[in-house]
């Protein structure tokens, strides 16, 4: 899977390729991602997939695209 | 002369002389006068909107220059609304231009965005957005925000015909903490005029009838030149959330949550003003704070600059930064120091409330 990171998010990683045997839903990916990158528990953001924004059911394919879309804030 | 000013525009046929009533009978209100509200208020200025309302209650300071290009070096220690207001008067003098030096707050919001067409986000903080996306969603007003982060800006269409709203992608006020503001990450001015451009382009071609992408969330990464699109899927629950809230409007807090551990209210400050001592740690200390106060700007901080005999109090722009201060500098073993919950910003509003 392609992963795109944006906003403050990049301070703790990168936007990149991804490996991926099966696909998994979004809040087992999360929950991977937390255990990895602790320190993004402390960040708000949402998930999309191949564009869209997505629920914590919806299912991650090794050919997907996931973005990870913090707030911005700066004005 | 109005036909000759227009003239290249109107030449456009998705334009033409009816595109340019539109604009011309069009009323766009715009929050916050900085690095997005200038160059968007510019080219709609230019483009021949009929009515312009700027509100901003924040004053220009140097630093602002190289991206709120509304203003020069002589407009330092102005209102932004009005100095903004000056130099659109100048760019365009057959237009409208209504200038407000407040800044939006939960009881005048109703009042100052009603009876427009559209509202443009350009504030920089999360209370503001979040208090536009509900009176909005109240008012049935279609809005468009943009925000930045170093070179990256992200740009949406909201609340159109009942369509997605801010709340819809982000249901809750985040942690400020988590999202710096362009005052604390930096920022070059092309990036946020290229938020700011697409925040008129969206209310032109709103206004025109053109493609808009409403509900379509873009996000442009001036680094790497890539954009990428997500569309957002409007929530009832969330747009149910932001009219409740409307209702109840001036009665609804959009503070970040105070921590009373560390956080002092504007009131709890002037209680004990006579035994604290008030640490302004803004890079500049305009405008000046009502109170005598120590200025320590952030960036020359250090521990051993506060006093230890008694408390201290932090006073930043919005209470974010000195916020994330109070912190490190009670792990630095400073436990009597706190924080301005909401900053000066809070401060003014504070003061307008018991002034009236």
């Amino acid at each position: 899977m392609k992963l795109l990171v944006f906003g403050a998010l990049t301070r703790e990683l990168q936007s990149g390729e991804r490996p991926l045997e099966t696909p998994l839903d979004v809040r087992t990916f999360l929950d991977e991602l937390y255990e990895q990158y602790p320190a993004l528990k402390a960040y708000t953001f949402r998930v999309a997939v191949n564009h869209s924004l997505a629920g914590d059911d919806t299912m991650i394919r090794p050919e997907d695209e996931v973005a990870l879309l913090p707030p911005f804030a700066g004005g | 002369m109005l036909a000759e000013r227009y003239q290249r525009q109107m030449l456009l046929p998705e334009i033409g002389r009816d595109g340019q009533e539109k604009l011309s009978r069009a009323r766009v209100a715009v929050v916050g006068l900085g690095g997005l509200g200038c160059p968007a208020a510019q080219y709609l200025a230019a483009a021949g909107i009929g009515t312009l309302t700027l509100i901003d209650g924040d004053r220009v300071q140097a630093s602002n220059l190289p991206r709120q290009i509304l203003f020069g070096a002589e407009d330092c220690g102005k209102n932004k609304a009005a100095a903004a207001g000056k130099q659109l008067a100048r760019l365009n003098d057959a237009i409208d231009i209504r200038v407000v030096e407040r800044y939006l707050t939960p009881d005048n919001a109703r009042r100052l965005l009603e009876k427009h067409d559209m509202v443009i986000d350009g504030s920089d903080n999360f209370p503001t957005r979040y208090l536009i996306n509900d009176v909005c969603v109240g008012l049935d007003m279609p809005f468009v925000f943009a925000a930045l982060d170093r070179f990256q800006w992200q740009v949406m269409v909201c609340n159109v015909d009942g369509g997605a709203t801010y709340r819809c992608l982000f249901p809750n006020m985040p942690d400020p903490d988590t999202a710096p503001s362009c005052s604390e990450t930096g920022m070059l001015g092309v990036v946020s005029g290229m938020a700011g451009l697409a925040l008129a382009h969206r209310v032109l071609h709103y206004v025109l009838h053109l493609p808009f992408a409403a509900g379509r969330l873009m996000i442009t990464d001036m680094l790497t030149l890539q954009t990428t699109e997500m569309t957002v899927a409007p929530q009832e629950k969330q747009r149910r959330v932001a009219r409740q809230n409307f209702e109840r409007l001036p009665a609804v807090s959009y503070d970040f949550q105070c921590d009373r551990q560390l956080e002092w209210r504007p009131q709890q400050l002037e209680e004990r003003l006579a035994h604290i001592q008030v640490i302004d740690i803004r890079e500049s200390a305009e405008p000046p704070l009502p109170w005598p106060a120590l200025w320590l700007p952030v960036s020359e901080l250090s521990p051993a600059d506060i006093p230890g005999d008694k408390e201290c109090v932090l006073v930043c722009r919005y209470g974010t930064g000195s916020r994330r201060m109070a912190r490190w500098l009670r792990e630095n073993g400073l436990s009597r120091v706190y924080s301005l919950h909401g900053g000066v910003h809070a401060l003014e509003n504070f003061y307008i409330k018991t002034e009236s």
